[in-house]
């Protein structure tokens, strides 16, 4: 009982002191803060558009930022691709945050990776926390739109970030 | 016993860890902070509050987290990473449009460069002053693919071999030819960053560019360029950028929004009306007899906002 207790009071003297090191969030590890690429600004533009008319349930926004034959594949069973239609009435955000966001240029096709924080819902599944995503971006007619996105949950939890990490 | 001896060190190991604790709180009260250069700041009582509130002006939407800021004139050393002798954009054409819009006449005490004035600590504001001190080469000393942490060794050897002199109070910038990859993510995460380490005994600041032309449709906003020349008209923007910052959150702990956005991260890529079309040689600065086309920097004063010279309009286009 007392080990036991011992225990559980160290647990919360230590998650304490984790708490504590946040605010200033630097640590003894000096990051580095960066100036984000034009296309890394240019598609978290696009990508914040695309998940706020998600979550607005603005579905004529969404069409104009997808291309007709757009899916999602995600690798739960059934491996099955989420076509176009019902992403576009299905995925419901809530909250969201992208971060880490890199974006390689091969042509016409951009392709953006970055870690999507959320909550909300696609149907009837929850769909709250951090998912991995890549996501391929064409052009039609000059206009930007995405063409395929792969999307994976993360399997650490996400950290809150909120100060300059280096990364955008 | 021996359950009395680990309730005791238990009991210890928390009044340590909660003296941290209150110390990292006091973080967050970041109006009455003298900076350490620690990464936090502390109070100080010999302050009056009247300097207190004169120094550390806030409440437009980037906050000040208590840490030192660049004062006075500012020097920047310039080392000139890989082949800059290639031609194209690697040349001694493209050496003298960047050592130009450093000069006397260039960013320093510009009405751009005084944006920056408008950020302080509770030791004074920022001068607006910058310019250039001296200039190094380096021959692919850590070859065409360099890590974050080559990076700060090129800086390093500059320093340790008297190429150039130790200054806290400058800022390196290691600029590399368009054949060098920084291998952390140039040209998919970004196009330049700055950060500080302590090298020679000293905090020294120091910040990585790239040539641009290695990857224009990333890192250059005009395939034709005000100069003509697009390295020197990419990397410009991108030394500006980095130069605000570096100036205004040196130590990475002063000034930031509630996104960890720095001054000039929250107007990248933002340049305001230009002369001309961007993209076909627009631009929206003249300094040191050249056409500029610089991203706008946030200025702490009026709710903030993205301008092109101190007291201009705010746009966010």
């Amino acid at each position: 009982m007392r080990v036991v207790g011992f225990a559980i009071g160290s647990l919360i003297c230590l998650a304490l002191t984790g708490s504590a090191q946040q605010p200033n969030g630097k640590g003894a590890t000096v990051g580095r803060i960066v100036t984000q690429t034009r296309l890394v600004s240019l598609y978290s533009n696009l990508e914040t558009q695309l998940a706020n008319a998600a979550e607005k349930n603005d579905q004529m926004k969404m069409k104009e930022l997808l291309t007709d034959d757009f899916n999602q594949w995600t690798p739960a069973p059934s491996g099955d691709p989420v076509p176009v239609d019902d992403w576009i009435t299905k995925y419901r955000p809530s909250s969201f945050r992208i971060r880490q966001m890199a974006v390689q240029n091969f042509g016409k096709i951009n392709v953006a990776s970055f870690i999507l924080t959320q909550r909300g819902s696609f149907g009837e599944s929850p769909t709250n926390g951090s998912y991995f995503v890549v996501d391929l971006w064409t052009e039609e007619g000059g206009q930007p739109k995405l063409a395929v996105r792969y999307i994976s949950p993360l399997q650490q939890p996400s950290v809150k970030v909120s100060t300059p990490t280096g990364k955008q | 016993m021996r359950d009395n001896v680990l309730r005791r060190g238990t009991l210890l190991l928390c009044l340590a860890l909660a003296s941290t604790f209150s110390v990292a709180q006091s973080v967050k009260d970041s109006h009455h902070l003298t900076p350490t250069g620690k990464g936090w700041g502390e109070n100080n009582p010999n302050i009056p509050d009247a300097q207190k509130a004169r120094s550390v002006i806030t409440g437009n939407r980037i906050n000040y987290h208590g840490g030192p800021v660049m004062l006075n004139k500012v020097n920047a050393y310039f080392i000139w990473y890989g082949n800059w002798g290639a031609g194209g954009s690697n040349s001694s054409e493209t050496i003298t449009l960047l050592n130009d819009l450093y000069s006397s006449g260039g960013l320093n005490n510009s009405g751009y460069e005084r944006i920056n004035s408008t950020y302080g600590s509770n030791s004074g504001n920022v001068s607006g002053s910058v310019e250039l001190a001296a200039t190094a080469y380096d021959n692919y000393s850590h070859g065409t693919r360099l890590s974050d942490s080559a990076v700060e060794a090129v800086v390093a050897n500059a320093i340790n071999s008297n190429k150039l002199p130790k200054d806290a109070n400058g800022i390196y910038f290691v600029l590399t030819s368009s054949d060098v990859n920084e291998t952390s993510g140039f040209c998919t995460q970004y196009c330049g960053w700055h950060t500080h380490g302590r090298i020679a005994g000293s905090d020294i600041k120091y910040s990585f560019v790239g040539n641009p032309d290695r990857c224009p449709s990333a890192c250059e906003a005009e395939t034709s360029s005000p100069n003509g020349d697009s390295g020197a008209d990419g990397m410009a923007s991108i030394m500006a950028h980095e130069t605000e910052e570096a100036i205004s959150d040196p130590d990475l702990n002063a000034w930031y929004d509630s996104s960890g956005a720095e001054n000039a991260d929250k107007c990248a890529w933002m340049f305001g009306p230009t002369t001309g079309s961007v993209g076909s040689g627009g631009y929206n600065q003249t300094l040191a007899g050249h056409h500029w086309l610089i991203q706008m920097n946030w200025e702490n004063s009026r709710g903030g906002g993205c301008d092109q010279t101190k007291g201009g309009a705010f746009y966010n286009f």
